[in-house]
């Protein structure tokens, strides 16, 4: 888990299509909320344009989302080895692998959220970069999490003690706006089991590159790799809530976005099988613009619950959890 | 109102966009063309239009003002900045009004979103919505989305508008 910010270097001639975030999600078995937060810069640091994006959503189970996205001047964004924050949002990464923290104060959200994460789990994979666009995308995975803390959010508290939690690293160089995108998700049962997928797609979603589904079964990892991984969506679902609230506006067309209400996903080695069924509750609607150039991508957060069932390095799987699947292009 | 007044405001927004995206600044003025409207924010409005050189004139609204005039208020525009409320509901529950033929509405809209989609890469319109949101009054999420049909609409319009994939999806469908 050892890792560090990729913040590019004054003579990078491609810092313009500089992009970098930490990301967490924490999962309340017990209530059901489910937690994402993200502190992202987006364009070369230095420029006056680049912004940074700290977002902090919670969705409760039959109440919605609460929390926002925050943007500020990329110049704004406070950095350390692992750490990356907004005025109202940080994620920060212990370098040396030992917790991870989120924190968020959105006051006019009426938000105060203080999470820390420890690694209960193994090592999941070694970061990868990827060809992403005109450009690439590095991505690190982190072990599987027990999380703690505290949600204020209106109207309610809620309180994590022993929750699941996933957190990654994401950095790269390419353009929003570019004809790329991916689908990934984090499903986490409180047993012990994590799983985790990711595919590369076009922006229409209608090509696939790389596709890779990690599952951890109480210790235990096993990989499944493109045509071992098959993806049903149906149902059609759309988001109840879109930010930051600008270009939202900007982009009133995409209020309609069809997302699927279900995703099954069925994964075979030969050896190792796993079936699961995610049920999605809600969308949230995250829009990015690039700031260098004219372009936009739409990030769909897709939380809900999953059950999953299957063969797993010799332990039979028979789980239930919560899950968030991601949609962008 | 922001503390430079609405006037001021404006100029300030067009000059902001001259100066950082001439090409963003045109695509307003044809958009504009010679058109005048009116603007009004909380307590304020404003006449605006673009003289013969493309020049911006703002003068304060007196008496009935030119035909076309769009009018919210400060809360409505933190709101949507803060993704609080969608442009959709904010027009249906009458917090965005604008008035003038379907060009001259769609002109403003347009006009809007150039402004917008420019902000995205001009500091200096970024500082200017912050100017807008400072001590903009904060009201709680609304709990629903406001209906998209005014009044009852039958079984059978319904079935036409499910078919024909427009129908808004507080009734089942996608549209709107």
């Amino acid at each position: 888990m050892r890792d560090h910010l990729r913040r590019p270097p004054a003579n990078d001639p491609s810092r313009g299509a500089y992009k970098e975030w930490l990301h967490v999600n924490a999962f309340d078995h017990e209530t059901g909320v489910i937690a994402l937060v993200n502190v992202s810069v987006h364009g070369d640091p230095d420029a006056q344009a680049s912004r940074a994006v700290g977002a902090a959503l919670v969705h409760v189970p039959g109440v919605g989302w609460a929390g926002n996205a925050e943007v500020v001047p990329a110049n704004a964004v406070g950095t350390d080895v692992l750490t990356l924050a907004t005025a109202g949002v940080a994620v920060a990464v212990d370098p040396s692998g030992a917790r991870v923290a989120a924190r968020a104060r959105l006051p006019r959200d009426q938000v105060d959220l203080s999470l820390e994460g420890v690694p209960v789990g193994p090592e999941l994979s070694a970061t990868s970069v990827m060809p992403f666009g005109s450009g690439h995308l590095g991505w690190a995975v982190y072990p599987r999490l027990s999380v703690a803390g505290t949600l204020g959010l209106p109207g309610r508290t809620v309180t994590m003690d022993g929750a699941g939690g996933y957190a990654d690293h994401n950095w790269g160089r390419w353009w929003w706006g570019d004809d790329a995108g991916w689908d990934w998700a984090c499903w986490h049962a409180p047993d012990g089991v994590l799983v985790v997928f990711s595919r590369m797609t076009n922006r229409a979603h209608t090509t696939t590159g790389l596709v890779l589904l990690t599952v951890e079964v109480r210790g235990r990892v096993v990989r499944f790799v493109d045509d071992q991984v098959l993806v049903e969506t149906s149902g059609r679902l759309w988001p109840s809530r879109r930010l930051p609230g600008a270009l939202a506006a900007l982009h009133t067309d995409r209020t309609a976005e069809r997302l699927p209400s279900r995703v099954v996903v069925h994964a075979s080695n030969g050896f190792d099988a796993l079936d699961l069924e995610f049920d999605v509750r809600d969308v949230a609607q995250l829009v990015m613009a690039e700031p260098a150039q004219p372009g936009f991508a739409f990030l769909h957060e897709l939380v809900g619950a999953f059950r999953c069932v299957g063969l797993i390095a010799g332990v039979r799987v028979d789980s239930v959890g919560l899950g968030v699947v991601e949609r962008a292009g | 109102m922001p503390d430079r007044g609405l006037a001021a405001f404006v100029a300030a927004l067009v000059a902001g966009l001259d100066a950082g995206d001439p090409d963003a600044a045109a695509r307003v003025r044809r958009l504009a063309g010679a058109h005048e409207a009116r603007i009004g924010l909380d307590d304020e409005a404003v006449d605006v239009r673009f003289d013969g050189d493309g020049r911006l004139r703002v003068t304060s609204a007196v008496g009935d003002g030119p035909r076309c005039w769009g009018r919210t208020d400060r809360g409505t525009v933190a709101d949507l900045l803060d993704a609080r409320l969608e442009v959709r509901d904010a027009v249906l529950t009458g917090r965005i009004e604008v008035v003038g033929t379907v060009q001259e509405v769609a002109a403003i809209f347009a006009v809007v979103e150039v402004l917008i989609a420019a902000s995205v890469r001009l500091p200096a319109l970024q500082t200017l919505a912050d100017e807008l949101l400072a001590g903009a009054p904060v009201a709680p999420r609304p709990a629903t989305r406001a209906s998209w049909y005014p009044t009852e609409i039958g079984p059978v319009e319904i079935a036409l508008l499910a078919e024909l994939d427009l129908l808004a999806d507080e009734l089942g469908g996608a549209a709107g």
